[in-house]
């Protein structure tokens, strides 16, 4: 899988936030985007781990069902 | 004076020759013996704990809530089942405390927060409802990290301090439950781990702390701080007292949809087994390696340990600590966001900065890169399922460092500067990204008399292996014994 690029900006931010209704108070954006660049680089590496076979890990407790 | 009456006397005797401050650090073990023998009650325990902490909480700021009335009349009643012939077990009569993102029926539970500074819950979180099964005394609710995520809500007056350095933090975020504990305010308490939070402040303060494999103890009743990642656990200053708390509260429960149905073993009943023939890994050291060299050699005279009490050791590779890091961030932040997105609109006020901010970074983690996460941590616990194919443990440091001062935000370690929540979630998030069962254990104190701690983690559903390892490390040493320095 080819690593993305992820470019946190205040403005993306603010684009993102007024698009799926998170609420951001003045100044917010400014300062979410630096914090958030630094996880983000964490979270681009997730794509360079080989996942063949896996699929989302569950929280539902399949072994219950019917009983 | 007849037989019994000196009987009666001798008893008495014995009790009071014991000082309050030995009652309170005595295992719950010969407490229970104590109460069955009549030298103590239950009312008398109680009243004595309460007296303790109305003496030193002021100092330490770990009960959030204390029961004074409610206490003393649980333990009475405790005693008058004795007295008549019901014995709940080894938790009956015992006063413990539970952190305050639990839910108590009729008690206010606020989650360490404003927002929840003022819900009474009208039902037991399901292991509340078991400690009072069992017959353990709630003496109160605990202080938290606000919401269990990050930071301190100044609504409840300064950081809860230590007890072996009133500087120093103890631990996130079940920072009363492990102060109350090592201060002798409780024998044991109940918290939560979605990140290392029970063995964090287990650390801390030189306490045993147990995150058991996921879904073995019901999360029905706690707030939310992770879904996939929250545990409960107890804290306790020995492994023995541990075990009693978690027998008490483990087993199938259809209140929590992701718990497990398997039926709990004779927990108590296996810790004296010892670990001859068990095979211990060791993980190499990483490429990203982090700690002090004082917890290093620590965890490396712990491992030694181990092998004198029978154990192999073998060196093993584990999936990158940090990549378990960034999945717990990712994970836990966006599970958090959604459960938060009314109270992030309409409350933002009443959050800390802090945790506020942590929260609504959340909301900004697209649902490809969490669903991204849940793949890459089925890796993981692919990866770890194949090393414990070799053996049955896993021995590693439970944090890089001793506490840390309040207030501080960044940390040296081995003379590199780190963000201190970040390099404090290094060795804990794994187990929480698996779900296997992880004890954190004193084995040691620094040259500033700071406790520190190695962790063993286990097989899922092998809890009862992990608590038998621990027992037997205790066996061989003391540090459990030991008590801070706060009166």
């Amino acid at each position: 899988m080819k690593v993305p690029k992820f470019r946190i900006t205040a403005k993306g931010l603010e684009s993102y936030a007024e698009m799926f209704d998170v609420p951001l108070a003045k100044g917010e954006a400014e300062r979410f985007a630096g914090p958030l660049s630094g996880s983000f680089s964490g979270v681009a590496d997730l794509w360079s781990v080989d996942v063949t076979g896996c699929e989302p890990f569950t929280i539902f407790a399949v072994d219950r069902v019917g009983k | 004076m007849s037989k019994a009456q000196t009987k009666a006397q001798t008893k008495a005797r014995t009790a009071s020759a014991m000082s309050a401050e030995d009652l309170a650090f005595t295992p719950m073990a010969e407490i229970g013996r104590m109460l069955r023998a009549g030298e103590i009650t239950s009312a008398g325990l109680t009243r004595m704990m309460l007296e303790r902490i109305d003496r030193l909480n002021p100092q330490l700021n770990c009960f959030i809530t204390v029961l004074h009335e409610q206490a003393v009349k649980q333990a009475e009643g405790l005693d008058d089942l004795l007295a008549a012939g019901v014995d709940l077990g080894p938790l009956h009569g015992i006063p413990i405390a539970i952190k305050d993102n639990l839910a108590t029926a009729g008690i206010r539970t606020t989650i360490g927060s404003r927002i929840f500074a003022d819900w009474v819950p009208g039902k037991d979180a399901a292991v509340v409802r078991r400690i009072k099964e069992a017959g353990g005394v709630i003496l109160g609710k605990l202080t938290m990290y606000e919401f269990a995520f990050g930071g301190w809500h100044d609504d409840y007056g300064p950081e809860t301090r230590n007890p072996w350095d009133l500087t120093r933090a103890c631990g996130a975020s079940s920072n009363g439950p492990s102060s109350a504990v090592a201060a002798g305010l409780a024998y044991a308490s109940l918290g939560t781990d979605t990140g290392g939070s029970v063995r964090l402040p287990a650390a801390a303060c030189g306490l045993v702390g147990l995150k058991p494999t996921y879904g073995v103890v019901s999360r029905a009743g706690l707030a939310p701080g992770g879904y996939s990642l929250d545990h409960i656990g107890p804290l306790a200053r020995n492994v023995g007292d541990a075990t009693i708390m978690f027998a008490a509260i483990a087993g199938p429960d259809r209140g929590d949809p992701a718990g497990s149905w398997q039926a709990s073993p004779d927990y108590l009943g296996e810790l004296g087994r010892g670990i001859d023939g068990m095979t211990v890994g060791v993980p190499e050291a990483q490429a990203s390696e982090l700690i002090d060299p004082e917890m290093a050699k620590a965890c490396e005279d712990a491992v030694k340990v181990l092998e004198k009490a029978g154990a192999r050791v073998k060196t093993v590779k584990v999936p990158d600590h940090l990549l378990s890091r960034t999945l717990m961030w990712t994970i836990a932040a966006s599970e958090l966001a959604e459960a938060h997105r009314d109270y992030l609109r309409d409350r933002a006020g009443d959050y800390s900065p802090t945790v506020h901010g942590l929260i609504k970074q959340g909301a900004f983690i697209p649902a490809t890169e969490y669903v991204r996460a849940q793949r890459v941590r089925q890796r993981i616990l692919s990866d770890y399922e194949e090393v414990m194919r070799d053996v049955d443990l896993i021995a590693m440091p439970t944090v890089p460092f001793a506490a840390w001062n309040i207030g501080d935000e960044d940390i040296v370690v081995d003379g590199k500067t780190e963000n201190l929540m970040g390099c404090l979630t290094r060795y804990c998030p794994p187990f929480n990204i698996t779900g296997q069962p992880a004890v954190a254990l004193a084995t040691g104190f620094d040259k500033a008399g700071l406790p520190l701690s190695f962790q063993i983690g286990g097989r899922w559903h092998e809890d009862a292996r992990v608590m038998r390892a621990a027992a037997a490390y205790e066996a061989r040493t003391d540090w459990h014994t030991k008590r801070p320095p706060v009166r």
